[in-house]
């Protein structure tokens, strides 16, 4: 039995992606998707797992409509889904009246279920979010009840407020594979047996790293899986380390060339770090530099040497302001109020 | 450190000129554009290195101003000083081709690096602006618009309160304030742009209301208008009921299905009746021919009950096996073959069916309308939910928060180090700019009181005096009193003192005890004067 499991792709979702790509980028979510249906096809692909937060809010019901459209184009692959926190069946859902075409099974009950499907001699169990937030563990009670060869546990959470999920209690639950969703960064939680596909297209600008799906395939009671690189872009965080030789132009090169050896589709922030020259001033807007810049994160201290300022200061205001932060920690506000105070004391020198 | 000669080989004016200096307090006496502060800058280049600027500031920065005036590639200097008991000779070249520092011990030959920082520790770490902000010293001038007394209290407050003459406490939290000011316009920026964006999620919310508000509108008119043709159908019905019951007495459709009534029972009533007859005529034969002749009776009674049964048989047949309504399938014919008669009552079947198709048209309408509405209705609740986080602060704008907090923080632990300097530092330095303060002015003033870092006096002869009622002369000896000071308090190293004019406003005596209390200090005195009175005071020591 073969299978590909998505989780997040989180439709109508409008992520930030640039003055480039923002326009875009909700559209980018529907391709992607319709592309994984289209691969299912293509693979003839026996079982496509969908773990959770198809839909950012509430599905609208031509959504539906149209993502039943292209379930309905699969002539092999039965499509198994569940509802997450973000599209969670609400009172007045579509996702409770929608009438889906013959391989479309939603699990849509708040209450443990499962489906058999017999050819492939699977049973998928799951259950889906009636609201926001579920603070109860509720997965770890659960194993396998031996409807099929092959059982399959689709769920959604993992965090806090979102069914927190015990990593052992999983293993002990008898299920030969849970595709999991609700985290965007794909991960597994128990080796061959339970992993996050992550966000099938990153939808937040701290969603970093590759994303995609898996592909697995369980036979003879044994389960392989493997994440697959599929989304069309990926956000970057990327370090900068400035000197103090360095200026505002050199800067803003040494970001384009990180832009353009990582790839211009992608969508970076980019944290200035080191010491730079005190005197620099970046007065550029960085979107206008690049419009798939999100964010320039100015982490840079004045290049000054504090211990040494203090020793040579030990006598005056600036040696005691900076004696007034001692033990303070890097990147603690109290740092950054040193850094700050420090600066001001340097540019006021000599002013009298 | 003592400077012992120095050789301008081409700097400004001068070309290959020696001067040296043989004791402890010097005296360059020169009238207006002698070039002292040729000299000075001279003394500063030897020490600290002159760099050209760059760019438009260039044109008018030192290294222009001092360039030699005959063969600028040609710019250079040497110097001769002692330092911690050892003799050294540094000299250097500014000019672009020849740009270099020497720096050799004569004592015993070693070269040293200036470019390794070796002058510097000779130095005690001292930098320019703090060279020139400590131990040279010109005279007390006041700022445009401000008074000598304010501009005073201005540097002894800053002098307080940061233990320094070039450090400026206000001007630094003056720029703590200004970057606030920066932040809090990043952030209102950042607010603006989400503002706009919850505008548009709001405009979008406003047109899916009023699309709501159509629709329900809509719904609304089509309910009322599907109400009145309900009703006109109701009324349509009841008067087709009504029609029919008064025509049901001579409507010949029914006249028909009587007749059609009557004869099946008429039918059903003579077959019945058949069979019993020959069943009563079979068992009177068996008892006639029982009682006359037997055998022909008995063939004739059993031909009478076998007609008989036949006969019963074949009621038995008609009256199970057509079910009446076998019979009212074939009715839509004959009621065909009467349409002329019915000519009245169709037209009205056919406003009916109109009406009905109507009903049903609006029905449908109703509910499309209701699918579009409740669409609208979840689009509009995910556009509520959009803006709600959207009105959500971001994160970037929450990192302003954290930099205007830090740099509040920065504020409070200036202004805390400060007082705590003028505690401090501040007491000492009080204390010793007294001592000089009435040694210059032969005991006169005897005591110096910086108060909240603003208010100057001093004590004279049991009154104290604030700074607005004392002389020039005099506010200029508390200047040179707190600056000395500080200097003997900031700096290990006894760098020299340079005296820039420093004394035009002292009366004779004043002047005699300021140049006596310099001669006694241990650091090297330079005086830059215009005038021949500290030359010929010093002649009489």
């Amino acid at each position: 039995m073969r299978f590909i499991h998505i989780a997040d792709v989180h439709l109508g979702a409008e992520p930030e992606a640039g003055t480039a790509y923002s326009k875009r980028r909700p559209d980018e979510l529907w391709e992607t998707f319709s592309e994984v249906v289209s691969l299912c096809e293509q693979e003839q692909t026996d079982l496509l797992l969908i773990a959770g937060d198809l839909f950012h809010r509430q599905p609208l019901l031509r959504e539906l409509k149209e993502v039943d459209y292209l379930f309905s184009k699969l002539t092999h692959t039965e499509v198994v889904l569940i509802a997450g926190n973000h599209d969670h069946i609400r009172k007045d859902s579509y996702y409770r009246t929608f009438s889906w075409s013959e391989n479309v099974h939603p699990l849509f009950g708040n209450r443990p279920q499962y489906l058999v499907l017999e050819h492939l001699d699977t049973a998928v169990y799951g259950f889906s979010y009636e609201a926001k937030e579920i603070l109860e563990p509720r997965y770890d009670g659960l194993c396998a009840q031996k409807k099929a060869g092959i059982e399959i546990l689709l769920a959604h959470g993992g965090d806090e407020k979102h069914i927190p999920i015990n990593g052992n209690a999983l293993k002990r639950s008898g299920f030969d594979y849970v595709a999991l969703g609700h985290i965007h960064k794909p991960q597994i939680v128990v080796k061959g047996m339970a992993a996050y596909a992550g966000a099938l297209e990153p939808t937040d600008k701290n969603d970093t790293g590759k994303h995609g799906f898996i592909r697995g395939e369980i036979r003879g009671g044994e389960t392989r899986i493997s994440f697959v690189p599929f989304a069309k872009r990926e956000y970057l965080h990327l370090a900068l380390n400035v000197d103090k030789m360095m200026t505002a132009r050199s800067v803003m090169d040494r970001i384009l060339e990180m832009i353009k050896e990582r790839g211009a589709e992608n969508l970076y922030k980019f944290t200035l770090k080191g010491f730079r020259d005190p005197e620099l001033i970046f007065e550029r807007e960085w979107d206008e530099v690049s419009g798939n810049i999100l964010e320039i994160v100015d982490e840079t201290v004045p290049a000054y040497d504090f211990r040494k300022i203090r020793e040579e200061n030990r006598s005056n205001l600036i040696g005691r302001y900076i004696e007034s932060f001692e033990d303070c920690v890097p990147e603690s506000i109290e740092w950054q109020a040193l850094c700050e105070g420090v600066q001001a004391l340097m540019e006021s020198r000599g002013g009298m | 450190m003592r400077i012992r000669e120095l050789h301008l080989m081409n700097f400004g004016k001068f070309t290959d000129t020696h001067i040296y200096f043989p004791g402890q307090l010097h005296v360059i006496f020169g009238e207006n554009e002698y070039g002292k502060s040729t000299i000075y800058a001279f003394i500063k280049a030897m020490l600290f290195g002159l760099e050209r600027g760059k760019g438009r500031a260039a044109k008018n920065d030192t290294f222009s101003r001092y360039e030699p005036w005959e063969n600028p590639n040609y710019y250079a200097g040497m110097m001769r000083f002692t330092c911690g008991g050892r003799n050294f000779r540094l000299e250097r070249h500014f000019d672009r081709y020849h740009k270099s520092a020497e720096l050799i011990c004569e004592d015993d030959g070693e070269e040293l690096s200036v470019e390794n920082g070796d002058l510097e520790m000779l130095l005690g770490g001292i930098g320019e602006a703090s060279f020139e902000n400590t131990a040279a010293i010109g005279r007390l001038s006041a700022k445009p618009g401000q008074d000598l007394a304010a501009e005073l209290k201005n540097f002894a407050a800053n002098y307080y309160e940061t233990g320094s003459g070039e450090i400026d406490l206000s001007g630094a939290l003056e720029r703590l304030k200004i970057r606030a000011r920066e932040v809090q316009r990043e952030q209102k920026k950042l607010q603006e742009a989400r503002e706009q964006k919850i505008r548009k999620t709001e405009d979008r919310i406003g047109y899916v209301e009023d699309e709501t508000e159509r629709l329900q509108k809509e719904i609304a008119d089509a309910r009322e208008h599907l109400a009145a043709e309900e009703e006109k159908r109701r009324a349509a019905v009841y008067r087709a009921e009504q029609e029919k019951n008064t025509q049901q007495r001579e409507d010949p459709r029914s006249r028909e299905r009587q007749m059609a009534e009557q004869k099946r029972t008429a039918r059903q009533r003579t077959a019945k009746r058949a069979g019993s007859i020959l069943a009563l005529l079979g068992i009177l034969l068996l008892l006639s021919g029982w009682m006359l002749h037997f055998p022909t009776a008995v063939i004739g009674a059993a031909v009478g009950i076998f007609a008989g049964g036949i006969g019963c048989l074949l009621w038995g047949y008609l009256s199970l096996g057509c079910p009446s309504d076998a019979w009212e399938r074939t009715y839509p014919k004959a009621a065909e073959q009467k349409t002329e008669e019915q000519k009245e009552p169709d037209r009205d079947a056919a406003d009916r069916e109109a009406l009905e198709e109507r009903v049903y048209k609006l029905k449908w309408k109703i509910e499309q309308k209701q699918s579009d509405l409740k669409e609208k209705q979840v689009l509009k609740n995910n556009l509520e939910e959009q803006l709600r986080e959207e009105e959500m602060r971001s994160s970037a704008e929450k990192k302003l928060d954290r930099t205007l907090d830090a740099l509040e923080l920065a504020g409070e632990h200036l202004k805390d180090a400060a007082h705590g300097m003028s505690d401090r530092f501040g007491e000492q330095l009080n204390r010793h700019a007294s001592e000089i303060l009435s040694e210059i002015t032969d005991g006169k003033y005897g005591r110096l009181f910086v108060e909240d870092g603003l208010e100057l006096s001093v004590y004279s002869e049991g009154k104290r005096l604030p700074a607005e009622r004392l002389s020039r002369g005099t506010i200029e000896q508390i200047y040179f009193s707190l600056r000395m000071a500080a200097l003997d308090l900031m700096y290990e190293e006894e760098i020299p003192l340079i005296l820039d004019d420093a004394f035009s406003s002292y009366d004779e005596k004043r002047l005699k005890s300021a140049l006596k209390w310099l001669s006694r200090q241990p650091r090297q005195v330079i005086i830059f004067s215009c005038q021949k009175r500290e030359e010929e005071i010093i002649k009489m020591f």
